[in-house]
């Protein structure tokens, strides 16, 4: 199942979320938007962490949130990501 | 302190990206000094920021009918049609002392140069956080920084005439329906130098404007010069192997 989701909060900027789920874990993942994250390579990290992952909110705050602290970024942090993926729930 | 002045004119879009990251890699080696270049763009192209897909930001195949470029930035940041606009590279050493660590009050730093260069011009200028620089409420540059190697690269444009029709023909919509919604929008909110001075801006004398702003709102010394060879080696090398690349342009 494919899901694909487009999430703004004031102040920030947009993200686009596109999730491929498989017996609800994320079997594919790509977190695109005109956000800023330095460096800009650690979103292929993310991507590869939440890979296999389940589809579920707390799992995926387990990853995010830590990722998050250790990098640099605008337009973007944890809690907007992770409502993002709020909206791709509500989805299914 | 002193930079490298450079003009490096109308190029493509992936030798534009290009140069911009081999000047990079050489200031990171201390094998080039830190520079600010400015650009143009023939044949016009859209660009889209790092973190974005090309499918999904860009209609390809108008971009192909139109003979514009299509090319994915290191920087991140949204999509752009590049067309009459000046565009600008400013690379440095991250240590330099005059310089901010602080990414925001970095950006801010730079874009003062942008703004007293349109201040020469009689055009007052604002800069809009995080990364834009309006005019009379309207955005007429838009800026994205990395910081990479040591190094900071931060790149940006300043509008000298828009065309929110052709820049939509070539962008997606999220909605066909609100596609003259959106270029409404554009029409409201973004202007250019030439709208606000009523009169058409070449690019060279925005050029001198731009420089002579830099050198006295970052009080740097600007020393007139061209790429070296290994600059345009390298160049052409990433511009080949990179942006030039299905592989780089639509990897996400």
């Amino acid at each position: 199942m494919e899901i694909q989701k487009d999430y703004k909060e004031e102040g920030k900027k947009l993200i686009r979320l596109y999730l491929e789920l498989k017996e609800n874990s994320i079997n594919n993942i790509s977190i695109r938007g005109d956000f800023f994250m330095h460096p800009e390579e650690s979103i292929e990290e993310l991507e590869k962490r939440l890979k296999g992952s389940d589809f579920n909110l707390e799992q995926i705050k387990g990853i995010v949130e830590p990722f998050f602290s250790n990098i640099e970024s605008f337009g973007i942090d944890a809690d907007s990501l992770l409502n993002a993926f709020r909206r791709c729930r509500d989805e299914i | 302190m002193k930079f490298r002045f450079l003009n490096t004119g109308h190029r493509s879009a992936f030798e534009n990206m290009a140069i911009d990251e081999s000047i990079l890699v050489h200031n990171s080696k201390d094998i080039s000094p830190p520079t600010l270049r400015f650009y143009g763009w023939t044949p016009s192209a859209v660009s889209i920021g790092y973190f974005q897909s090309m499918h999904q930001e860009v209609d390809v195949d108008a971009c192909k009918t139109h003979g514009a470029d299509v090319i994915r930035r290191i920087t991140g940041g949204g999509a752009v049609f590049h067309e009459h606009e000046l565009t600008y590279s400013f690379i440095c050493r991250e240590n330099l002392e005059f310089i901010s660590k602080n990414i925001l009050d970095s950006y801010k730093q730079i874009c003062g140069g942008i703004i007293k260069g349109f201040e020469l011009m009689g055009l007052k200028a604002d800069f809009v956080p995080l990364n834009d620089i309006a005019i009379n409420g309207k955005k007429v540059s838009g800026n994205a920084q990395t910081r990479r190697q040591g190094c900071i690269l931060q790149h940006g444009t300043i509008l000298l005439k828009v065309d929110p029709e052709k820049m939509f023909s070539l962008l997606k919509v999220p909605d066909e329906k609100i596609r003259d919604k959106m270029i409404r929008v554009v029409k409201d909110r973004v202007t250019s130098v030439s709208d606000q001075l009523s009169r058409e801006i070449e690019y060279d004398l925005m050029v001198g404007k731009m420089v002579e702003g830099f050198a006295r709102s970052l009080d740097i010394t600007l020393c007139d010069a061209e790429l070296t060879t290994p600059e345009i080696l390298l160049a052409d090398q990433i511009a080949k192997e990179k942006y030039n690349t299905s592989e780089w342009n639509f990897k996400r």
